[in-house]
Formats: structure tokens, C-alpha cells, sequence
């Protein structure tokens, strides 16, 4: 033995040839490939791993099995890492957390001093007056509470999720795990095995394993592998969902599981007894000390006491005295001696045995250098005994999570002191130690019969049927003669059983409120070592028993789980144009349109705006909404959703129209073109494309669409406009189709050739200039839009983006359906009754509603403005007020859009006004500015080019 | 100024950022024919998983009570049942030596995908329209408005796995079967296609999000060492594995 690491033996999974530097609070440790970050730090010596929450006490190992708070650290930017499942990897700099200056001498630690000031649910009591001083108590705790420190500069790390399926899945590795496992792969099915150790074997690994045990556990994989089973170790499934949905996380993944069936055989963990200084670094779980010595060959300290309630106990001492530790003393709550051949070594070996004895206290300066043991039915005096470590095997939790968030009740049996599990669900099927004690061997059977079961699809079942109990924990809720130190019941949050007491007779008598005011159960451990510590104080102060108490709900995640994993991978599906490269190869700069990226401009949008006005520009419309109706039906489908009239549209004509919902509030529009009598062409907003597709689609299926198929075109047509008084021009080379006003006016559509590329053409304007769109295969995109630029440059055009269009169409005065309308937006009041035909013959969405508005007159409505004040002070939403004498404006509109006309010169806009103010061309009005009224005046119809004639030139 | 018409696929800058040799494949397509080599590709896509570019590939969409019957009649196999890939093999009439496949699948009773090889669109959409007629269905071919992905490999599953939150594992999800899912937060319809032993699936959807899925997938299929393979190396691949 060198220090307290012990020679190599078999099982252990220590790499002595590997040896690990590393840091802690920037002292240098070496440890070996195969460590844990605690085991390496025990083997060093090192006993203080952490600080506790409220009283920063020191901390050591406890459960070591990543259960418990005691052993968290910080690694790098990663907080509250558990050191005693987190492996070693070489260079590590690892820090303590919640401790100042350090960790040996932590000054918080005074806090406790001050520890009757601060009894349980203090922060509901204290610090709320005097009001002004909160924020100076309120900086004290935050900086006091928490663990470890996120650092927001952190790059971005690398998480993902990934979907399993598999007709069974077993929880857990251990014999009951592997031998369900295997019995379900025979039957056929395809299971998945999760363990969140480091490997399958559960408690055989470390709980006195032999060569038998080894191969049984070797046989078993081998015939998951060869039966194509999945295993997954280092997981743990955090939570189970409806239909048997389970999430499980492996590092920095996080799975999400569909099952058919599911075993739980996710075994059961000790859990400390409570008495004086229980929390103490030295005081440690005995399964924590078998993991230490045989998987990392490392023992807890040189001189130590046991104290058990079961076999279990006896079988640790001979394991530790085997592996050269002084073992001064056992102490056995129950009055029997333990196992004959374990009771003989233990004699032999000197160890002295107190039978219906167990721990009362546990006293040392930064550790453990003395333990009372008092005898259990108070009748012999306390026996002090020197010892560096107490390792204590008394109580066994089962790990019953999954299965009671499945919906299995819990029970208390008063004989095993356990909570046992009834009703399981349908599909949902227990094995091993999680439903109730049992051997190993027992353990196997159960597994093969529950994997059985679960593979053929049987009843739900207990697999414990039929098995020998064997009582095993303790019924000692607090130590008797405990005293002289706090004893701690919730080890996250520094709660201890007088905690529990006064929030009991402070009325907090229920359990879930007992939890939620002392926050007992409500740290990182999430009640795994407090839970039935605190139902049972909770019963024995209220006086009823602990099936009446019963417990708190479980709910995911049973362990913690990084906000990355939760988030994953980054998916944020974004739609790209067909000719988007191009844009990126020309600097557009971009910006995201509902769920498109677009060109807002590609360098100065006053220039763009000067190149459609005099010469000639080109957009990319693509994200337009382009849908195919073809059918009898369409006209009449048309009638129904738009407010405009369609009937009477002919073959080759395109109309604007607006569509509404039943409340007459506007939810999109575009124009429509008659392809043939057949088949219409309509498009919508880009943002609202996928929506007005839905929409269409319901009204169709509900019986409005007599034969109507509608087709999204979206994707499949790419869309330009090329706007300009030079448009004509740069056109005409391309096609053979004649494009005179004459053979194709204003508002209309044709079908053309355009560069030998099949295009539909709609000759509309948005921009307020003759204009194309010019609709075409997508996979064209690239070839058109060049060929256009390429024929355009010398007429002087330009690419324009968003931002020029959104200033060329308020000159014109069009609104954009979101940005210039709203939730409550009709189109009588958008100052667009032209379009509404309320005496069409067929009924349609709004007209009820429309026709109430139209008899009583819309109360606001959008008209222009202009106004000397500089267009980018006028933020959109900007408010109209009404100036008052005294207090504050009246607020009676807003500002939709607003923008710089370099064609006009001037600050241009539209607003929503009270339809008294809006009525009169050139009635003043006030805009809220920054705390000044700037003065604008109403304007009616568009701001440029009133009479459309350069439309329709 | 250009003027032969080419076609560009949506995914033409994620395969030049990755170094492919760019090719004008028949009707103008522009497609990777390589990356690394064919023999490369073709290596790793028998080891780990490749995902390849074939939105060139016909695609086509029936809409209508006759549907199914109209899609069946003008491939010359029956397309059954929701989800079930049809397969047909028809005579290329430009070519009497070339057998064109096409497939179809029923998507909803009333609704059809047919996908066919590049060189058969034209032919495919000729069948299709007059196999429809006069009746009530539409026939819209949509080649244009949907990217194609191959995802080939034995680790395809896995790598879909971690996109998709269907089972895409051969028991449930066997070849010659096809499904419409969310992959990577995309409506998709997924055709598994496996090629030989290989593990094999299209993804067809909607082509704006083609660069999007195209980039979640390579890195998605980063740790399983996916790489992209071109039009040449898929090919091989295909005509490697056929029986």
C-alpha cells in the first residue's frame, strides 16, 4: 500500500500505467486513467471536497456514486460537476465551489455562529424591512447563494439529442438489468440497456466481486452484443413521459426514447443516518468505500468504524481489513450477530463489535477523529472510539423514480423501513433491488422474468413475487444521545431534523409543504438522500405514520441536466432564396423575413430607390407566396375567402384582393391571375404565406373548394420584379413576346419565354412603376436573375432589397400587411374599401362584420402623413397624441411606417388616426417624439405619382 | 451575356465550400460530381454514411380522387397502400436500351409523390398528364421547389436519428417504405432506399430549406464521420449494389 491507494487487484479499473496530473485550487494531484476526480483526490489525501450551501461546512465523500452534494466541484466553466463520477482526464483544473477565501478557510463558514438567526425559511422572515434596504440585502444573497460560477463568456459548446426506440428498455445494468436484457434480446425484441455507471455490473463491480461474477457479467454482454442489443452506460434516464416516452442524458446528449415496454431494475442507494456531525468529511456511505477500494484501489482512510443495520455492513469491514485498514469497531443496531464467517475474521482481526449499538456522534477539527456509538435502547452508557473514517451502511433507498412518475404508488412497509411500490402501470415492470431486498441470485431470477414478460407484452408485474424479504434498512429515524452538533437531514440545503421540527410546528405539516418551505429535498440531490429521512421526521412530529405522511411527487429530471443538453443542436430552419448566393456574393446585407433571409439592400437603399424611379431596379421576390388552384371551383372558393369579386375575372387579368377572417380583420393579400378558366395563380405575403396556404386549405377541405386542388408554388417558382420606367426596355430583348402596353397592359398576366427560361409574367407594381414579375422555375433562379442583371446594367439598373421597396410603395401609400395592420385591422378602416364588394353574390369571410363597420364607419384609419421632422427620429409606433392642457398627451393613434423619400424629399409616413382627424387632407396632428410634438399633417392617396400613370405607361 | 439556361440546385454553395467538382449534368442541371474521389466517397459511404445532392431527380405531385389509380396507370405498377414505395421500371423511349425507375407513393388518398430519374422528367410528366387527362386530378411537377438528399451508409440511421424522432431502423422502417416527418424541424418526406446491404434514404423537401438541412445533417454527422459524395461516387454506389 503506498498512502491510500491499495496494490492493483482484478476488477479494479485503475490504470497504473496511465498515471493523471492534475489540479485542485491550484495544488498539482496525479491519479490514474480510470480514477474519478474524488477517488484520485482520496487516494491524495485530500479530504474537504466542497462547502455546504447555507453554513459552508466542509464536505467529503458521502455516497460516491453522484448521488449526493457533498463532493461538487467546479470544473474550467462548468459548475456543480460531481467529482465522484466525473473520470480524471489529464491536466484537469479543478476548483472547489462556494468557498472564500478558500477552501480550507472558508470565512462564510460563519454564518453558522450565527445559525439561530437563521433558522429555517429565515428568507421568508428577515430582510423584508426596512423596503429600502432590500436591494442591499438582496445583492448580500445573491452573491451568498448558489453554487460554482457560469461564466457568459463562454463559447458555445457542443450539445445534440438523439431519438431511440426499442421494444423494451431496461433501467439499469446490474444483475436484475443484464439478466431482463438478455431475456428480452432471446425473446426477439430489440432492448435497450441503460446504466448510468461506467460500465454494466451494478453493485457487483464493487460489492465483493469475484471471477464468477465477472464472467456472468461478461456472458451477458456478449450475448446483448451478439443479439444487437444497445447499451448505453455513463446515462442516466432522467424522466418518464406518457406512452412510456423516457428522456436520458449522456453527457452533453440528450435522448429521447420511445419504448414498448420498460424494466426498472435501477436498483437501490444507501442513504446516511441522521446524528451529530453526520455531514462531516470522514463520515461516508459503506458502498461509497467498497467503490473506492474496488474499483479505484483506494481506501477511505487508515483507522475506521462501521456502523450498519444488515449483513450488509460486516461484509464491507472484512472487505476494508482485507485491504490492510484498521477497523476498530463495528456497530450493529440489531441484537443478533452478524454472519458467522464474517463475525469470525472481524474477531480474529480484533475489531471490536457492539452489537444493538449505532452512531451518535461524529466530532474531529477538519474531519472525523471520534465517534460516539450508543447503544439503541438507551441501557449501556455511549462508547467513544478514536477513527479517522465511519462508514455507514444502514438505510437503502430503492431508485423508484421512473417508476413512480409512471404512476406506480408508493407504500411504506413498516417491516423492511422502505417505501415499496404497488399498481405498476401497463408496460412499466420492476426487478431487483428497487423492489425490495433481496440476494443477488434472487436479483437475476427477477430480471429474466421481468425481460420475459416485458418482451411478450404481459401484465405489468412486480418480479419480487414469490422472493424472501430480507430487512435490511434501518428503523432508527434520529440517532438516540445524538448531540452536540447539527444533524443534518437535507444535505443540498443545510436542513437539519430541528429544521424540520419547527417548520412542522410552524404548521407546515403537509410534505409537500414541508418540502417547499424548508427546501428539503430541493437541492441538486433531489431528495436521494433526504427523502424518507424527512417523511419520517414529518410523521413522527405530526404523529401520524409515515404511509398517512406520505411523498412528494417526482418529477424529471431525477438527476440534473445541463441547459445545453435540453437545448441541443442549434436547428434553426431558415429558407434561403434560390439566388440567395448571389446576394451573399454582391453584399447584400441580409435580414431575416418571417422565415426567410432577404437582402434588405445592397449598399445604399436611397440609391436603389433613384434606380427604379429614373432607370431601372431588380428584386428578388422569391418569398412571395405563390400557390397553384386549379378546379371548377376556384372562382367560387376565391369569392368566399377574398373580399373582392373574382367571377367576373378574365382569363389573362390579375386583381389585387385581400383576404379576411369571419371578423373582418385582415390576414393577408397579393394578386390573383387567371392562368385559364381552370386554373388561377394567386399569391400572398411572404410571411404569411404558410398561414394563408393553411387557411385556404381548411376553407377547401370544409367543403368550400368543390373540386379545388391548391398546389404551394412557393418554393418551386422563383419571383423577381423588374420595376422601372426602363423595365420595357430591358425585357423585350429577352423574349418574344410582345410587351407593348398595347398586347400587355397594366394588371395583367402572360405566359413567356424570357432568356429561353419558361416564366409566367404579371405585369403589377407595387413599386409604382411599369414593372414585371417574373415568376419562374426555381432551379432557373441563378441563370434569369444574371441574365437580367447582366441585360439592365446598362440601362442603369440596379439590385434593390427590402428597404428600397419599402420606401417606394409608401410612396405610392400601399400597406404592408402586418407592419401597417393588425389583430383589429378591417380593410375600411386600412383606407382600402375600393377593394371590398359587400354586394357580391356570394358570401364571404367578413362580410357580416364588414357590412356592421361600414353602416357605423370605422372609428380610426390609416392615412399618410408628411412631416419636416428627419425620418430616423420617427420610430415605427411611434404615438399620436392630442396635446392637453395641463398633464400628460392624449394618446389617440400610432405611427406604422415612416421613411425618407429621396423621390420627394421629405419625411413621408402612414399612421392610424381617429377618423375625424383622418378625413381632412392636411389636418395638423402631434407625434410623440422623445418628449417633444412634432408636428405632421394628414395626406390622402399616394405620394407619388397619384393618378398611376407611370404604371400604366 | 449568358445564354445557355442552366439549372443550379439549392445546395450548389454547401457543396462549394466542401470542394466539389462542379459539372453540367443533362437539361442543364448543375451538380458536384466529386469531393474527394469517387473511390473515397465510395469507401467511406460503405464504412460511416455519405449524404449526396439529387435534386435534379423528377419530382412530381397528383392531386385528386383519382390519384392513385391515375399514378398506377401511368407507371405501370400498382401504388398501394399509404407509405409503401411503389417501384417501376419503364422503357426510356429516347433511349430503347435505357430503363428509366421510377417510383410513387401515396402520400393521403387523394395525393401522389412520383419521383423518377433526371433524364425521365420530361417523359414521366408526359405519362402522368395523359394518364390524367381530362379527369378532375393535377398533375404539378415540383422539381424545382424540393431539394433531393441521400443519406447512404451504416451509420444513416444514426446519423437520422438525431434529426428525426421517427424509427427509422430497418424493422420499422424498411426498405421501400417512405414516411412524411419532421427532420431537423422540416416537414420531409423520407423514402428508405437502401442499396444493397447499404442503409439508404431520400429526403425530399421543401428546396429553401435545402442548405439548411444539407448543413444540420454534416453536422449532425460529424461524430459518425459523415462526408458528402457527388454525383459520380452515387452513381457507382447505385449501380455497384444493384442485385
Amino acid at each position: 500500500m503506498k498512502g491510500r491507494r491499495i496494490e492493483a487487484r482484478p476488477g479494479q479499473v485503475v490504470d497504473r500505467a496511465e498515471p493523471l496530473s492534475f489540479q485542485f485550487d491550484g495544488r498539482s494531484y496525479t491519479g490514474y486513467a480510470g480514477d474519478t476526480i474524488a477517488s484520485a483526490l482520496t487516494a491524495a489525501g485530500v479530504g474537504i471536497l466542497s462547502r455546504s450551501f447555507k453554513y459552508h461546512r466542509p464536505r467529503g465523500l458521502l455516497c460516491g456514486a453522484g448521488h449526493c452534494p457533498n463532493c461538487l466541484v467546479q470544473i474550467g466553466d462548468e459548475p456543480s460537476v460531481r467529482s465522484c463520477t466525473r473520470p480524471l482526464e489529464q491536466g484537469m483544473d479543478i476548483r472547489s465551489q462556494n468557498a472564500w477565501p478558500s477552501l480550507d478557510n472558508d470565512l462564510m463558514q460563519l454564518t453558522e455562529s450565527v445559525s439561530r438567526f437563521l433558522p429555517v425559511g429565515f428568507y421568508y422572515k428577515i430582510f423584508h424591512r426596512p423596503r429600502f434596504l432590500w436591494p442591499a440585502f438582496e445583492h448580500l444573497l445573491r452573491n451568498a447563494a448558489g453554487l460554482g460560477v457560469i461564466d457568459p463568456q463562454t463559447p458555445e459548446g457542443s450539445y445534440d439529442k438523439q431519438y431511440l426506440h426499442a421494444d423494451v428498455v431496461v433501467v439499469g445494468g446490474g444483475p436484475a438489468g443484464l439478466s431482463a436484457a438478455v431475456a428480452a434480446a432471446d425473446h426477439g425484441s430489440r432492448v435497450l440497456l441503460i446504466d448510468e455507471n461506467a460500465d454494466v455490473g451494478g453493485h457487483l463491480r464493487f460489492d465483493r466481486p469475484d471471477e464468477t461474477v465477472t464472467e456472468r457479467i461478461a456472458q451477458c454482454r456478449k450475448a446483448l452484443d451478439q443479439a444487437g442489443a444497445t447499451i448505453l452506460t455513463r446515462t442516466s434516464v432522467v424522466g418518464w413521459y406518457q406512452d412510456h416516452w423516457l428522456s436520458a442524458v449522456r453527457g452533453n446528449r440528450l435522448y429521447k426514447i420511445r419504448a414498448g415496454a420498460v424494466v426498472v431494475a435501477s436498483g437501490a442507494f444507501e442513504a446516511p443516518p441522521i446524528f451529530a456531525g453526520n455531514d462531516r468529511p470522514g463520515v461516508l456511505l459503506a458502498s461509497a468505500a467498497q467503490r473506492l477500494l474496488h474499483l479505484h484501489g483506494v481506501i477511505p482512510g487508515q483507522r475506521g468504524v462501521i456502523v450498519t443495520a444488515s449483513d450488509a455492513g460486516w461484509a464491507v469491514a472484512v472487505d476494508l481489513i482485507e485491504a490492510g485498514v484498521d477497523i476498530v469497531a463495528i456497530a450493529d443496531e440489531r441484537p443478533e450477530p452478524g454472519p458467522p464467517e464474517q463475525h469470525e475474521t472481524l474477531t480474529t482481526a480484533g475489531v471490536v463489535i457492539h452489537q444493538g449499538y449505532t452512531i451518535s456522534a461524529a466530532r474531529g477539527a477538519r474531519g472525523v477523529d471520534e465517534v460516539d456509538l450508543v447503544p439503541v435502547d438507551g441501557t449501556a452508557a455511549k462508547q467513544t472510539i478514536r477513527c479517522d473514517f465511519v462508514a455507514l451502511s444502514t438505510s437503502w433507498i430503492p431508485s423508484a423514480e421512473l417508476a413512480t412518475m409512471a404512476g406506480a404508488r408508493s407504500h411504506y412497509d413498516e417491516t423492511l423501513a422502505e417505501m415499496t411500490l404497488e399498481d405498476l402501470p401497463e408496460g412499466i415492470f420492476l426487478a431487483g433491488r428497487v423492489a425490495g431486498p433481496c440476494t443477488a441470485e434472487q436479483e437475476w431470477i427477477q430480471g429474466s422474468a421481468a425481460g420475459t414478460a416485458a418482451a411478450a407484452g404481459g401484465p405489468s408485474h412486480d418480479s419480487t413475487t414469490g422472493t424472501t424479504p430480507i430487512p435490511r434498512s434501518s428503523q432508527i429515524v434520529v440517532s438516540p444521545g445524538s448531540a452536540g452538533d447539527k444533524r443534518f437531514v437535507c444535505f443540498c440545503e443545510d436542513v437539519t431534523d430541528t429544521d424540520i421540527e419547527t417548520a412542522v410546528a410552524e404548521g407546515y405539516d403537509r410534505i409537500e409543504l414541508l418540502k417547499r418551505y424548508s427546501t428539503v429535498g430541493m437541492g441538486p440531490c433531489q431528495g436521494r438522500m433526504c427523502g424518507l429521512n424527512s417523511i419520517r421526521l414529518c410523521a413522527q412530529n405530526t404523529g401520524q405514520s409515515v404511509q398517512e405522511t406520505g411523498r412528494t411527487t417526482g418529477r424529471p429530471p431525477v438527476t440534473p441536466v445541463s441547459l445545453g443538453a435540453l437545448a441541443g443542436q442549434k436547428m434553426e430552419p431558415v429558407q434561403l432564396s434560390a439566388i440567395h448566393d448571389w446576394h451573399v456574393g454582391h453584399e447584400a446585407r441580409l435580414m431575416v423575413a418571417g422565415p426567410w433571409m432577404r437582402p434588405e439592400h445592397y449598399g445604399t437603399p436611397e440609391d436603389e430607390v433613384r434606380a427604379v424611379r429614373e432607370a431601372a431596379g431588380l428584386i428578388d421576390v422569391s418569398p412571395l407566396g405563390k400557390l397553384k388552384l386549379t378546379g371548377p371551383g376556384v372562382a367560387t372558393l376565391l369569392e368566399r375567402l377574398y373580399v373582392n369579386p373574382w367571377k367576373d375575372l378574365r382569363r389573362g387579368r390579375v386583381r389585387y384582393g385581400i383576404m379576411c377572417n369571419d371578423e373582418g380583420i385582415i390576414l393577408d393579400d397579393g394578386v390573383c391571375a387567371r392562368i385559364s378558366d381552370h386554373e388561377w395563380y394567386v399569391s400572398t405575403t411572404s410571411t404569411g404565406a404558410s398561414g394563408a396556404v393553411e387557411w385556404m386549405e381548411w376553407w377547401r377541405q370544409s367543403g368550400w373548394g368543390d373540386g379545388v386542388h391548391i398546389t404551394d408554388m412557393t418554393e418551386t417558382h422563383a419571383a423577381f420584379n423588374l420595376a422601372g420606367p426602363l423595365s420595357r426596355q430591358i425585357l423585350q430583348p429577352l423574349t418574344s413576346r410582345d410587351l407593348s402596353h398595347g398586347k400587355f397592359p397594366y394588371m395583367r398576366a402572360r405566359r413567356a419565354k424570357v432568356a429561353g427560361v419558361p416564366c409566367l409574367l404579371l405585369r403589377i407594381g407595387f413599386t409604382g412603376e411599369l414593372g414585371y414579375e417574373i415568376h419562374c422555375p426555381a432551379g432557373y433562379a441563378r441563370y434569369l436573375w444574371e441574365t437580367l442583371i447582366e441585360a439592365g446594367i446598362p440601362h442603369g439598373l440596379l439590385p434593390f432589397g427590402v428597404e428600397a421597396q419599402r420606401v417606394l410603395r409608401l410612396e405610392k401609400g400601399h400597406f404592408i400587411v402586418g407592419q401597417d395592420t393588425d389583430a383589429l385591422t378591417d380593410p375600411l378602416a386600412a383606407d382600402a374599401p375600393w377593394a371590398v364588394r359587400l354586394d357580391k353574390d356570394e358570401d364571404f369571410l367578413g362580410r357580416r362584420a364588414l357590412t356592421r363597420i361600414s353602416e357605423e364607419g370605422p372609428r380610426q384609419r390609416l392615412v399618410g402623413f408628411r412631416t419636416r421632422r428627419r425620418a430616423d427620429a420617427l420610430v415605427e409606433g411611434l404615438q399620436v397624441v392630442r396635446p392637453a392642457d395641463r398633464g400628460a398627451p392624449e394618446i389617440i393613434g400610432w405611427i406604422s411606417s415612416c421613411r425618407y423619400s429621396p423621390t420627394l424629399q421629405e419625411t413621408i409616413g402612414l399612421c392610424w388616426l381617429p377618423t375625424e382627424l383622418a378625413e381632412q387632407q392636411d389636418t395638423p396632428f402631434h407625434i410623440h417624439v422623445e418628449g417633444q410634438l412634432e408636428l405632421a399633417h394628414v395626406h390622402h392617396g399616394p405620394f407619388y405619382d397619384p393618378q398611376g400613370e407611370r404604371l400604366r405607361s | 451575356m449568358t445564354t445557355t439556361p442552366f439549372l443550379t440546385s439549392p445546395l450548389e454553395a454547401c457543396w462549394t465550400r466542401l470542394g466539389a467538382t462542379i459539372v453540367e449534368a443533362g437539361h442543364g442541371w448543375r451538380v458536384p460530381d466529386s469531393f474527394a474521389g469517387h473511390d473515397a466517397e465510395m469507401r467511406i459511404a460503405r464504412r460511416a454514411v455519405v449524404i449526396g445532392d439529387d435534386t435534379p431527380r423528377g419530382k412530381f405531385r397528383l392531386q385528386g380522387d383519382g390519384a392513385q389509380q391515375q399514378a398506377s396507370d401511368a407507371i405501370g405498377v400498382a401504388v398501394t397502400g399509404t407509405g409503401v414505395v411503389c417501384e417501376a421500371r419503364v422503357a426510356d423511349r429516347e433511349d430503347a436500351d435505357r430503363i428509366l425507375q421510377v417510383e410513387g407513393v401515396l402520400l393521403r388518398p387523394d395525393l401522389c409523390h412520383v419521383g423518377c430519374e433526371m433524364d425521365g422528367q420530361t417523359q414521366v410528366l408526359e405519362v402522368l398528364t395523359q394518364s390524367v387527362g381530362d379527369s378532375d386530378t393535377t398533375v404539378t411537377d415540383v422539381t424545382h421547389g424540393r431539394f433531393e438528399l441521400r443519406v447512404v451508409g451504416p451509420a444513416a440511421p444514426v446519423l437520422l436519428s438525431k434529426v428525426c424522432g421517427l424509427d427509422v431502423d430497418s424493422r420499422a422502417f424498411p426498405s421501400g417504405t417512405a414516411m412524411q416527418t419532421s427532420v431537423a424541424k422540416t416537414a420531409q418526406l423520407v423514402i428508405r432506399s437502401d442499396l444493397g446491404e447499404l442503409p439508404a434514404y431520400r429526403l425530399v423537401g421543401g428546396r429553401a430549406l435545402g442548405a439548411y438541412v444539407w448543413d444540420t445533417l454534416m453536422e449532425a454527422g460529424q461524430e459518425l464521420g459523415v462526408e458528402p459524395i457527388g454525383a459520380q461516387g452515387l452513381g457507382m454506389l447505385t449501380e455497384t449494389t444493384k442485385p
